[in-house]
């Protein structure tokens, strides 16, 4: 099978919207207000904390959101992203748990103003936990349905990565890669 | 958002001429009306994609048909393998709006340069084996 039509390609899984057991927005969005407008999105790898990160991104004014996905290893926001940090209402930081303490510190200092900051992290502590992103073999399986239409992840698929979505999906990727599925990618091109 | 866009073929060399015509019905005027030739890769990992050329239109009207014309680039190829494919593409982007995006293949026969997929042969020997007309040092 051509890259371009396996049905676990990099923008097909992308693609999918953020779904959880007990995930509802107003929810999310009354826990932030309680913690004062600062909170965080708790999880492991691979379990769907940067596409909710993304998706509330896109539910607020583009114009005054900004969001900030930190490298691996990075230790403190780069001079050009604590400029923008500062000129922000509401500021989404991916991965957080990067900084070190001393880039936290001046992260926070940097967004004193923001009206809101939400991060994503693999532990909690950092800010107020507001929603802990699992997945579930269930979750595993409704998504690669919607995505080839036909599919059935094996049942070990998601013990095996330890509830990682997005190193089922690779190996899918590669199972497929030697197949014929055609694609149901939920988007447009 | 009623919009089509449409080109004469879909497969061209390098060089050659992309024509096509755009089409759009809006209930309002848009913000800005604009076709853009691209290239994006698709397959597993990160995803590259490179805007080549911008052809905008002067003074958009709610429904209007425009034509526009580029000149393919000469590289990359349109190519696909099990693990990355190169997609060229025209996107009409009318602001606010939305796109309506078309795929097209650029190479030097016109078709899209499939890889070898047993992943054994080296990249010189593939190279020689189904590109010949590739220079391989």
């Amino acid at each position: 099978m051509k890259a371009r039509e396996n049905p676990f390609r990099s923008e097909c899984v992308e693609a999918l919207p953020y779904r959880a057991t007990g995930f509802h927005w107003k929810t999310l969005e009354d826990r932030l207000a309680a913690a004062g407008g600062r909170g965080a999105i708790v999880g492991p790898q691979g379990h769907g904390k940067t596409t909710l990160l993304l998706e509330w991104k896109e539910r607020c004014e583009p114009t005054h959101s900004l969001g900030i996905k930190l490298a691996e290893g990075q230790l403190s926001l780069t001079r050009e992203q604590k400029h923008e940090v500062k000129t922000r209402n509401c500021i989404f930081l991916d991965g957080a748990e990067q900084l070190a303490w001393w880039g936290w510190r001046n992260f926070l200092w940097c967004s004193r103003n923001a009206r809101r900051i939400v991060i994503t992290t693999h532990r909690p502590g950092l800010l107020p936990t507001l929603f802990v992103c699992r997945t579930d073999p269930h979750l595993l399986n409704e998504l690669v349905a919607e995505l080839s239409g036909e599919l059935m992840a094996s049942p070990t698929l998601w013990a095996s990565h330890h509830g990682n979505l997005r190193l089922a999906f690779r190996e899918l990727y590669d199972t497929c890669s030697d197949s014929q599925y055609k694609t149901r990618c939920p988007i447009r091109n | 958002m009623n919009a089509t866009l449409t080109t004469e073929r879909k497969n061209y060399r390098p060089g050659e001429d992309i024509r096509g015509t755009v089409t759009w019905s809006l209930p309002h005027l848009p913000g800005s009306a604009a076709v853009r030739l691209f290239w994006q890769t698709r397959g597993k990992g990160d995803r590259d994609a490179a805007t080549v050329e911008v052809q905008s239109f002067a003074l958009p009207q709610a429904q209007e048909s425009r034509d526009f014309s580029f000149r393919a680039p000469d590289f990359p190829y349109s190519f696909s393998g099990k693990l990355i494919s190169l997609v060229w593409g025209l996107e009409l982007v009318l602001d606010p709006d939305g796109s309506q995006t078309v795929e097209i293949i650029i190479s030097p026969d016109g078709a899209e340069i499939v890889l070898p997929s047993d992943g054994t042969a080296s990249l010189a020997d593939s190279k020689k084996q189904k590109f010949p007309w590739m220079s391989v040092k």
